[in-house]
């Protein structure tokens, strides 16, 4: 049987090995998305594919600002840059297009349709039939010095109904302006040249990140040094993202060369011995091959959050070890297949039982907690296999003389909870936790809000508000989609949307509103705008013509067809239109309606509460509803692993046995949000789901109290104390990450995982051991 | 007697070049500027100019207005937010400068023309004032030859005391001609107690 389970485990292990190596061929393909990580919002399905295709439109760009008092400068350096990042496979393409020819190709499609293109004032006079407000409006801008209209638009215009057309629509936030082929803006005496250009590449992939910012500080640097004092503002997904991986490798490089000598440090003081160390390190290496081969094979790449959680993969898999190797002191099992059958069934419950929690909380819809379970659960598997099929052939070495020292002050704890004499303290213990427990319940508050989530860098936040600010761009917290089975359906909509709308921007709930209508009206509004056109300023065309000097043919001909947003497409498309226009398919099209300047989100939210084909979305506030949702879900899922694991303990142990055995989990995962929040730490999604690596650890704390008995119960908890130690090391310095999402799952595990040793104990059973092996 | 000869001979040598024309006066602080203005704007195709006059008042860095009085009443007011055009009070064109950034430049351009600092469009320009025999000024404004995208193809100065004529020439071959007559300093308060008051004077 040893031989087969060793035959599975390296056979196992040579498959992990040639996954990863083919995997890694092209380097660690890394994730640092942490959006990624999360699932999908609670939304509903057509808003959900739409926020994932604006997503997807979204973090692609890079935008540069250089700026020099010189403006000749500032754009040759800013065309260098951009030059550059193309030349070298960052950038796809430069947007560095002024606009200019995207809005003469706009003009000149809309020119025919004219008499349909109305504002939504200019309607509203017509309507109220005061035409002659535009007449006079024209003939005003046509006398005007600073008139922009040419000959051939007024005579072919006289109304202008085109320009202010355009110009109601043209809502332009920007500062940038148009200068000599580039956009730039003039602030205190330094001109900032705009560079933006989409990505080459995908900004959380690791190598692309790594590729872009070389050869962005690279030309940067040499910009410097050619032009003298530049000031670049950067500003971009690949930024963040390279920011939050290096953050990552930094925490994970420190947390994991804490934790290795730590545990280093406690095998030398425990074991006395190399061998020992060496084959911990082998089991810790057996469990992260597997862990990272499962995954990868699974999911395509490793998610930041699963790498620096894996990591602490080493603090599990390594208690399994000190099982084994706590069976070398004393003279219970002189062999190392005695010490291998000796630890089996505590092991195997352990796992059985870490495993189940695992797959319950892969069973969360968060891709990046799935990998976590994914890499514990195959991980910690590897770790069981080699210990008790490798180790037994590995370890050739005599039990310890030494360690009674230690064992009997690791049973201190066990007889604190059973000796008679003790029963004073341990009534006081109980109720001192019972009432801090009671007390921090009533503190305990739930923060759902995922700008929490990341810790942005300070530096980076500065440059991309320096940005916001010099370009004039608001930051557009929330939006509409609107939904319709066509275009003409959308477009409808949105224009009885914009009725509210306008309403709303009058009383100032917001500062205004852009859709693709106010470009490109429906059909049916079209035809109605003719109709106005034809009846409130068509009669007056003759004396406006004679006014101007005109004469000739009618400048307003017929017009059979009417505009469709189809006759937009490619490059051709503004850009605005393009960002607008979300998500279409066969049946179901999705438009965007961009809000500026809001002050009233409810009085938006009754907007969209009126409609099902409307939705107000806003990623951050449909993020922080989705962890609420999840927080009390991951609770839910908790209570059904507890449910599970009592009905697979109940077979070994009877359902009153299971429930004493469980009894110190479950303790620790009641107390531990209860002792958080009289530290003051809010309770997050992140602290539910650390609740379920408490309880699948503490299990195996209290499995082997239960499963050892008479001389085998001070090995079992010298093993327990050495394993939570480890755990304390590898994920209680978690909670000294700036990530906002590890420090909870840290905290959490630290207090977690120190009660549920303390508590431990309580699980054995000493008128009734196990002495039946599993 | 020699010497004197010398330095007559001297005089009527330099004598025409040195007497440059007078500089063209500018704004100091505290000073607004009022007075009147034709327009002829000489449209491509059409068979005759469209023909406007009015009075204009400047009060530099705050605001320019343009009260047209034929063919008929209507004010212009552009100012730090951009430009408003009314008609018998009641205001039918708003532009925003955060909407048409490249308004600000323009209005800019008549700001300092209007106001004499010549100095700021010499630099916009890249080019020097040129006098002229009569003891007046001209300079030339390409905006596309310094790197701009207004929609003009170039801008002809002629500066007396003041700005006398500018031409406003679009590449399309259509002409802006507008004359000033009767410019008068004074102080900012005047000008806006006369702008005021010629307001009042529309129908």
């Amino acid at each position: 049987m040893s031989r087969v389970g060793l035959w599975v485990y390296l056979g196992l292990l040579i498959a992990a090995v040639i996954l990863i190596g083919w995997r890694l061929k092209d380097g660690l393909p890394l994730d640092t998305n942490v959006v990624a990580m999360l699932p999908q919002s609670e939304s509903a399905e057509w808003v959900v594919r739409a926020e994932a295709a604006e997503r997807a439109q979204g973090t692609d760009q890079l935008i540069v600002l250089v700026g020099n008092a010189n403006f000749e400068t500032a754009r040759a350096a800013a065309q260098m840059l951009g030059k550059t990042l193309v030349d070298g496979g960052v950038l796809k393409s430069l947007q560095n297009h002024t606009g200019q020819s995207t809005f003469r190709h706009m003009s000149e499609t809309l020119f025919p349709h004219r008499t349909g293109l109305l504002s939504e004032s200019d309607r509203r006079l017509l309507m109220a039939g005061q035409g002659q407000t535009l007449i006079d409006r024209a003939m005003v801008q046509i006398v005007s010095p600073l008139s922009l209209a040419d000959a051939e638009v007024i005579r072919r215009d006289p109304f202008l109904l085109l320009p202010n057309y355009l110009a109601a629509g043209a809502e332009n936030s920007s500062k940038l302006q148009s200068r000599a082929n580039v956009l730039a803006v003039e602030e205190k005496g330094v001109w900032y040249v705009l560079v933006r250009g989409r990505l080459a590449g995908n900004p959380f992939d690791k190598g692309f990140q790594t590729r872009a910012l070389k050869l962005f500080d690279e030309t940067t640097q040499q910009l410097v040094k050619a032009h003298g004092d530049l000031k670049i503002l950067k500003t971009g997904a690949v930024f963040y993202g390279e920011h939050a991986y290096r953050q990552a490798e930094d925490e994970a490089g420190f947390i994991g060369v804490i934790s290795l000598v730590g545990i280093i440090l406690l095998n030398f003081l425990v074991f006395r011995s190399f061998q020992p160390l060496a084959l911990i390190l082998v089991a810790i290496a057996s469990g992260i091959t597997g862990g990272l081969a499962v995954t990868l094979l699974f999911f395509g790449s490793l998610q930041m959050l699963a790498l620096v959680f894996g990591v602490g993969l080493i603090g599990i898999s390594v208690d399994y070890a000190f099982h084994y190797f706590c069976e070398k002191f004393g003279s219970g099992a002189p062999t190392a297949a005695l010490r291998a059958r000796a630890v089996r069934s505590g092991l195997t419950l352990g796992l059985v039982s870490s495993v189940l929690g695992f797959i319950t909380l892969a069973l969360t819809p968060f891709p990046g907690l799935q990998q976590i379970a994914l890499f514990s659960a195959s991980g910690l598997t590897m770790a069981y296999l080699c210990v008790l099929y490798l180790f037994p052939y590995l370890d050739r070495a005599t039990p310890f003389s030494h360690g009674e020292k230690l064992l009997a002050a690791s049973m201190k704890l066990h007889d604190f909870w059973w000796r008679k004499e003790l029963r004073g303290g341990r009534i006081l213990l109980i109720g001192m936790l019972v009432l801090v427990g009671l007390f921090g319940a009533t503190r305990i508050t739930a923060d759902d809000d995922v700008r929490r989530l990341q810790s942005l860098p300070q530096e980076l936040q500065a440059e991309e508000q320096a940005i916001r600010y010099l370009a004039g761009v608001d930051n557009q917290t929330y939006r509409f989609f609107v939904r319709g089975s066509g275009a003409e359906e959308v477009l409808q909509a949105e224009e009885a949307l914009a009725l509210d709308l306008e309403a709303l921007r009058a009383s100032g709930a917001i500062g205004n509103y852009r859709m693709i209508s106010q470009f490109i009206p429906s059909k049916a509004r079209q035809s109605e705008n003719r109709a106005l056109v034809d009846r409130a300023l068509m009669p007056q065309l003759e004396q406006h013509m004679a006014a101007l000097g005109l004469a000739g043919e009618q400048p307003y001909p017929r017009v059979d067809q009417p505009l469709t947003l189809d006759q937009f497409t490619g490059e051709g498309m503004p850009e605005l239109i393009s960002q607008l226009r979300v998500y279409g398919t066969p049946g179901i099209v999705v438009h965007a309606v961009m809000l500026s300047g809001v002050k009233d989100r409810e009085a938006l939210a009754r907007l969209a509460d009126k409609s099902g084909h409307i939705a107000l979305v806003s990623q951050a506030d449909s993020l922080s509803k989705t962890f609420g949702a999840y927080r009390v879900r991951a609770l839910i899922m908790l209570g059904i692993a507890y449910g599970v694991v009592l009905v697979f303990l109940s077979l070994r142990y009877g359902v009153m046995g299971a429930l004493k055995v469980m009894l110190p989990s479950m303790s620790a995962v009641a107390l531990a949000p209860c002792l958080l929040a009289l530290m003051g730490e809010p309770f997050t999604f992140f602290n539910a789901m650390s609740l379920m690596l408490i309880f699948a650890i503490g299990l195996d704390y209290a499995l082997f109290n239960r499963e050892s008995a008479g001389h085998r119960q001070r090995r079992a908890m010298l093993a327990n104390g050495l394993s939570a130690l480890s755990t304390l090391l590898a994920f209680g310095l978690l909670a000294l990450s700036d990530t906002f999402a590890i420090h909870a799952f840290g905290l959490t595990i630290l207090v977690g995982i120190t009660l549920a040793y303390l508590l431990a104990p309580i699980a054995a059973d000493t008128k009734n051991p196990m002495t039946e092996p599993l | 007697m020699k010497r004197l000869f010398c330095l007559l001979l001297l005089f009527l040598v330099s004598g025409p070049a040195g007497l440059a024309p007078a500089a063209p006066q500018t704004l100091k602080e505290g000073e607004a500027l009022m007075g009147r203005f034709e327009q002829a704007r000489y449209l491509r195709g059409f068979e005759k100019p469209i023909l406007s006059e009015g009075v204009f008042f400047l009060m530099p860095k705050s605001s320019l207005i343009w009260q047209t009085e034929t063919p008929f009443f209507s004010r212009m007011v552009i100012d730090d937010e951009g430009l408003s055009q009314s008609v018998g009070g009641a205001e039918v064109t708003r532009l925003g400068f955060k909407q048409f950034p490249g308004f600000k430049l323009l209005r800019e351009t008549f700001e300092n023309s209007l106001g004499g600092n010549w100095q700021s469009l010499e630099e916009l320009a890249g080019a020097k004032l040129i006098p002229a025999a009569d003891g007046k000024f001209s300079l030339r404004f390409t905006p596309q030859a310094s790197g701009l995208n207004l929609p003009f193809a170039y801008l002809n100065f002629s500066i007396g005391d003041f700005l006398e004529m500018v031409e406003i020439v679009k590449s399309n071959g259509d002409r802006d001609v507008i004359s000033f007559s009767e410019q008068r300093i004074a102080p900012v308060e005047e000008v806006k107690a006369a702008a005021q008051s010629a307001r009042s004077a529309q129908p």
